[in-house]
């Protein structure tokens, strides 16, 4: 039974609702139907969703689900021996044993969404739509060598998905997702990881969808005393995605390490949101976006950092850039601060330019043609996003996407 | 080799050479002196091939051919180098790859076959050890928090790793220690050849006790307004520019 429906849903907004309504929903699912029935689909007259209007680009016109395992070629995360967990369209499967320290389970529905994800409203579309959650368990003190690897394949129609990470105390674990689509679907997905203290979870994150999908993935993080998040992203985009982050860092001394970058081209647009709640003393956030924007391709970056009364010696720091590889691109920039301590130590930077000229004119006149001197500049920009990182098989492959991208244009 | 007649180039709208005249032939070192602002650098730059450089009128050919409708980095195949005045550090791009990329594209454009990355680390090991850069420099992102001699012994290296048929040193001495300056007038000197041509823009005389130039030329007011032998240098250095710049 819904009530007070939307007062003008879409067809696509009518026909989740009836789909919803047509399943068995327990309890938790049933009020988030009503969440969801209240607000719709995020559009562009909310400010959070100003620049990527989900409504505006859903239309009943999505191609009918179909395996799309024939037309994506193998993980390019293949060769590091990961244990992987593949989503077609909704369905998990997965073979073996999982790495010792984690188990991996289907749970019916699942419990009621996390703190952070609960008020989101594409968070409680992807709960009352899924069947099955996948809960990763990682063991207190189990230290993963093995990376998972959760291989999200969209081949059509509307597909919901919900992932939650339990990380006990002082463990380490590497978890990759991927996001891959063909031909017009629309691909929601919610994972939510609790890490405890002194836990520390490396997320890895690769978006390439089609010119025709429809892709939003919201993370949510609990991060508990002294543990660490770090998170390196690269998105080539789709029709429309949105990549959110919500972490709050709830322990003394947690940190948060956020990386991203976007190389878009074509009409593709890319929105990478987040926001860091710092609610303890002495947390340390860093964060670093990247865009590098062809054609009429749209680059979003929406990040806050929240620092709450109590969060003294809060260290955050946050940068954006964005370089613009042709004059019909655009990049929309929101970095926000909003801080109730007074003891902190908070900034943010953001900028937009081209290339420049004095370095390209250099490097050709040491042999290299103008497009050779433009893939060289535009790789060392996108590439400081992925300085360094902790698992180095895992840098080289984003690192070998972008010299392909550069190269092939896709 | 080198051959400029009546070179007008415009810099965002403004006329900077305005009928620029010279020629070194094969087996030569030419200098070129003239105060700040003369055009020096907007020579170096257009005969590299900067696209901003809007030429107006004249010629520049290299052995005959027509430099001014190639593109800088077929410039730089042919053989065309330029010591950058100030040159650009690069973040994000290692030194050594930059470097073998550069030298490789102007192989392959010039048909020759690609440098093994075995034979290339010995060679850029060796050009190093003689400009006097540590591995450890040609290890890090091209240029990035060099110090400005070191910047212009990467210049250096270059030249000696490239073997360019037609060199253009802008201001090369400029910050150099004295021991520098002992270097690059080495590397200079052992690239002299009777198939290879040198311009060499400077402010002083010493640079010009290492490499002995065989013509003097002052540039002034986007013109050569005097040519002579060495002995223009030496007088030049005691005297200055006015006489020149007024006589033009
Ligand atoms: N983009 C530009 N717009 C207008 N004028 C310019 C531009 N770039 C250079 N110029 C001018 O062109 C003139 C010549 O500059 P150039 O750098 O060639 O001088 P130079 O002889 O190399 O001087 P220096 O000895 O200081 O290196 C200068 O007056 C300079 O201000
Ligand atoms: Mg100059």
């Amino acid at each position: 039974m819904a009530k007070a429906l939307l007062l003008n849903p879409t067809a696509f907004e009518a026909g989740l609702v009836a789909a919803a309504r047509a399943r068995a929903l327990s309890p938790a699912q049933s009020a988030a139907l009503e969440a969801f029935s209240k607000t719709g689909l995020p559009h562009r007259r909310i400010e959070a969703w100003k620049w990527t209007d989900i409504r505006a680009n859903l239309r009943d016109d999505l191609s009918s689900a179909s395996a799309a395992n024939d037309v994506i070629a193998p993980s390019i995360f293949g060769g590091l021996g990961a244990f992987e967990i593949t989503i077609m369209n909704g369905a998990a499967e997965w073979s073996g044993e999982a790495p010792a320290g984690v188990t991996i389970s289907c749970t019916p529905q699942g419990g009621p969404l996390s703190e952070l994800a609960s008020n989101h409203p594409l968070a409680n579309l992807a709960f009352l739509n899924t069947d099955e959650t996948i809960a990763i368990n990682v063991a207190e003190g189990a230290s993963v060598e093995k990376p998972l690897l959760i291989r999200r394949i969209a081949g059509g129609g509307a597909i919901h998905q919900r992932v939650t990470v339990k990380v006990g105390a002082c463990s380490k674990v590497t978890i990759i997702e991927s996001f891959d689509g063909v031909g017009r679907y629309f691909s929601n997905s919610v994972t939510e990881f609790s890490i405890e203290s002194g836990a520390s979870v490396e997320r890895l994150v690769l978006q390439n969808g089609s010119d025709d999908g429809v892709e939003t993935a919201l993370c949510a993080v609990a991060a508990e005393t002294m543990s660490k998040f770090h998170q390196t992203a690269l998105l080539l985009g789709a029709r429309i995605v949105r990549i959110e982050s919500r972490i709050a860092l709830g322990g003394e001394d947690a940190q948060a390490d956020l990386r991203s970058a976007s190389m878009l081209c074509g009409m593709r647009h890319a929105d990478v949101t987040s926001q860091i709640d710092h609610r303890a003393k002495g947390c340390t956030t860093r964060q670093l976006h990247k865009s590098a924007l062809k054609d009429k391709a749209d680059g979003v970056f929406q990040g806050k950092f929240l620092v709450a009364r109590g969060a003294q010696k809060t260290d955050a720091r946050m940068s954006v850039n964005a370089l613009l590889l042709s004059d019909f691109a655009e990049a929309r920039h929101k970095p926000e601060l909003e801080i109730y301590a007074d003891d902190v130590e908070c900034a943010h930077g953001s900028t937009v330019g081209a290339l420049d000229d004095a370095a390209l004119f250099y490097i050709k006149s040491r042999g290299l043609d103008d497009a050779a001197a433009r893939a060289l500049l535009t790789e060392a920009f996108l590439g400081e996003a992925f300085d360094a990182m902790p698992h180095p098989a895992i840098e080289r492959t984003f690192r070998t996407r972008i010299a392909r991208w550069l190269e092939a244009g896709k | 080799m080198l051959k400029i007649e009546d070179l007008h180039v415009a810099v965002g709208g403004h006329e900077i050479l305005k009928g620029l005249s010279l020629e070194v032939p094969a087996g030569e070192v030419h200098a070129v002196m003239g105060p700040n602002g003369s055009g020096k650098s907007t020579l170096s730059f257009t005969l590299a091939g900067r696209e901003d450089y809007e030429v107006t009128a004249g010629d520049v050919t290299l052995e005959g051919e027509n430099l001014l409708q190639l593109a800088a980095n077929e410039r730089a195949a042919k053989g065309v180098f330029l010591s950058f005045q100030n040159p650009m550090e690069i973040p994000g791009v290692a030194t050594m790859n930059f470097i073998r990329t550069a030298l490789n594209a102007q192989r392959k454009t010039r048909g020759e076959e690609e440098v093994s990355a075995a034979d290339f680390l010995k060679l850029i090991r060796e050009k190093g050890k003689l400009v006097g850069l540590s591995d450890e420099k040609l290890k890090r992102p091209f240029n990035v928090g060099f110090s400005g001699g070191e910047k212009k012994r990467m210049e250096m290296l270059q030249l000696a790793l490239f073997q360019p048929r037609f060199v253009i040193m802008d201001e090369t001495d400029s910050g150099l220690d004295i021991d520098a300056l002992k270097m690059v007038g080495e590397v200079v000197n052992s690239l002299r050849a009777p198939d290879r041509g040198f311009l060499v823009i400077t402010h002083y005389q010493r640079l010009l006790d290492y490499i002995k130039p065989d013509r003097v030329h002052i540039l002034a007011a986007g013109r050569i307004v005097k040519s002579g032998g060495p002995e223009l240098a030496a007088e030049l250095e005691k005297s200055g520019y006015d006489q020149f710049i007024k006589a033009a």
